[in-house]
């Protein structure tokens, strides 16, 4: 394979997975600072995004994580996490590209790829205040991670919010921690009422999601805003023009890079919609609709995880107990067991990913690498720590 | 029978020179998968022979058996094309050699033939995945650059890696 043109070869390399290819950084100077680069990681990203490899399915149960190879599902597989558990939760705040941000009974906060086994911890970040605490209590609070395009940035956003005495008013404290500057800074407050805790924003496209109202009142009906990542602002998602959004409550996910929303009718009916263009109405459409079944736990919590490799399947997880495929075509439900899955568990889909969690990432690598150095003393102090723990 | 000869009118044919003088007769529709030589027909117009001096007459000719199948198949709108370019594709892989994958990949390049790259990359990639690092040098025909010392250390820091 003598002299091939280098994007070929980056082309080449692009297919390979996240382990394998942190082995082939000792090939030469040339491949390693090739793998090292900005825009080899995401030009790995999109190659994976496109070919529908690289995707592992997340297990959470209690302070234990799990993983499964989506590309040859043999198992799950427990996978080792940065943050000591103290024998209690350990809670999953975002996910993108490749990174998770989990999180533990003292409030620290890991930022880690879990395909590189890197992790930073993020300074800390004090409880939110009330401002008033006569006349408020603490409502919901909720995460999530995104990613700015246009400055190459991680960022965790942190909203909470307190309910009125009254229990119709609200206010929102919004936090947003930058990978870059390795800060928090507060930014405009969030002007919708969340609806209730879901684990994490859904990032899509520049943007995290969350189900609100606009007033705390029974039977208001539920939207979908979005987070600018790069802009700090709110705005509104379109839903599909048939949906019913009075009747049913909302859930959002991702489905191949898709926004997704699922409309739960009282339990009774459960509908998937994909926004094909995001902030299109128009490109909406209706994947599936589920109507009670033996065939599954409930129609209490029924999210979609990913397409199948073939595209002809949605996997999905089911009351936080099972696994299940839909076909497409026939709308039918088949079961999925994987070897060593656990009985309860929070799933989500991760991307294997070389993004660094370091905030000079690819501007000197020299630096980065003795940071690297650090991070993995501590990985090794922490590692320690938690196997006594356990 | 006068439909065929209409379409037998209507398609241009071309004659593609290879670097060792073969040439090839080819339809323009099949011809023109390969990005370097639509460029060509749209910016030369008239010419109908297009000599092509990287590129010698067994890959030229490799890379256009894989344009005609996929050219063929793309006509009829059957739904199962993409089925059938899948198991195709599969097959035309399935038995290279190193040798002739290289020199089959430098020429659809060359020819910017996108959808061939595609596929024979994945094909490389398949092919070299999980080899040990001084055997993907010598595929590559890559000398290692490091100081002494340099290598190890890099296979300390992602040991995990190498298991």
């Amino acid at each position: 394979m003598a002299y091939l043109p280098v994007e070929v070869v980056i082309d080449i390399l692009a297919r390979l997975p996240v382990k394998y290819l942190l082995c082939l950084r000792c090939v030469c100077k040339p491949w390693r600072s090739l793998i090292d680069s900005l825009d080899f990681i995401h030009f790995h990203i999109l190659k994976s995004i496109e070919t529908k490899t690289h995707f592992g399915l997340i297990l959470r149960k209690g302070f234990q994580l799990f993983s499964v190879d989506l590309d040859a599902p043999n198992g799950a597989v427990e996978l080792p996490h940065p943050l000591m558990s103290y024998s209690n939760d350990i809670k999953i705040l975002g996910s993108c590209n490749g990174l998770l941000c989990i999180c533990n009974v003292a409030e620290d906060i890991a930022l880690w790829n879990p395909s590189t086994k890197m992790h930073r911890l993020l300074p800390f970040l004090s409880s939110e205040r009330i401002r008033d605490p006569g006349m408020a209590i603490r409502g919901p609070r909720v995460y999530g991670l995104g990613y700015d395009a246009i400055s190459d940035d991680y960022k965790l956003v942190r909203v909470s919010q307190f309910i009125g005495l009254d229990y119709q008013s609200f206010e929102s404290e919004v936090k947003i921690y930058s990978l870059r500057t390795n800060e928090w800074k507060g930014i405009e407050d969030l002007p919708y009422a969340l609806c209730y805790t879901r684990r994490m924003g859904v990032h899509v496209n520049g943007f995290l999601h969350w189900v609100v109202i606009r007033k705390v009142k029974v039977d208001e009906s539920e939207l979908v805003v979005a987070l600018d990542i790069v802009a700090e602002s709110y705005k509104e998602v379109p839903l599909p023009e048939s949906l019913n959004n009075n009747q049913s409550h909302l859930d959002l996910g991702v489905l191949g890079g898709c926004l997704c929303v699922v409309a739960n009718y009282r339990e009774i009916d459960v509908e998937v919609w994909v926004m094909r263009e995001y902030g299109v109405q128009e490109s909406w459409m209706r994947l599936v609709k589920l109507g009670q079944s033996e065939e599954l736990v409930s129609l209490k919590l029924v999210r979609p995880l990913t397409y199948s490799k073939t595209g002809d399947d949605i996997l999905f997880e089911n009351d936080h107990k099972k696994l299940f495929l839909c076909d497409l075509k026939s709308q039918r439900i088949k079961d999925v067991r994987i070897c060593g899955m656990p009985d309860t568990f929070e799933a989500l889909v991760c991307l294997s990913s070389l993004v660094s969690v370091n905030a000079s990432r690819g501007r000197d690598s020299r630096n980065q690498e003795s940071r690297e150095d650090n991070t993995r003393m501590r990985d090794n102090f922490l590692s320690e720590g938690f196997k006594l723990v356990l | 029978m006068s439909s065929s000869s209409t379409t037998t009118t209507t398609t241009r044919l071309l004659m593609l020179k290879a670097s060792d003088g073969v040439t090839f007769e080819v339809e323009e529709a099949v011809a023109t998968k390969l990005g370097a030589i639509n460029n060509m027909v749209e910016e030369e117009g008239s010419e109908d022979l297009i000599c092509l001096p990287n590129v010698n007459g067994k890959f030229l000719g490799m890379v256009l058996e894989w344009c005609k199948k996929h050219a063929n198949n793309n006509t009829n709108s059957d739904k199962g094309n993409d089925e059938v370019n899948k198991w195709w594709d599969k097959e035309f892989v399935m038995d290279l050699d190193q040798n002739t994958l290289y020199h089959l990949l430098m020429a659809a390049d060359y020819l910017s033939g996108t959808e061939l790259v595609d596929l024979l990359t994945e094909k490389v990639a398949s092919m070299i995945r999980g080899k040990k690092v001084e055997e993907i040098r010598e595929t590559f025909k890559i000398k290692s650059d490091f100081l002494p010392g340099q290598e190890e250390e890099i296979r300390k820091k992602n040991s995990w890696a190498f298991e």
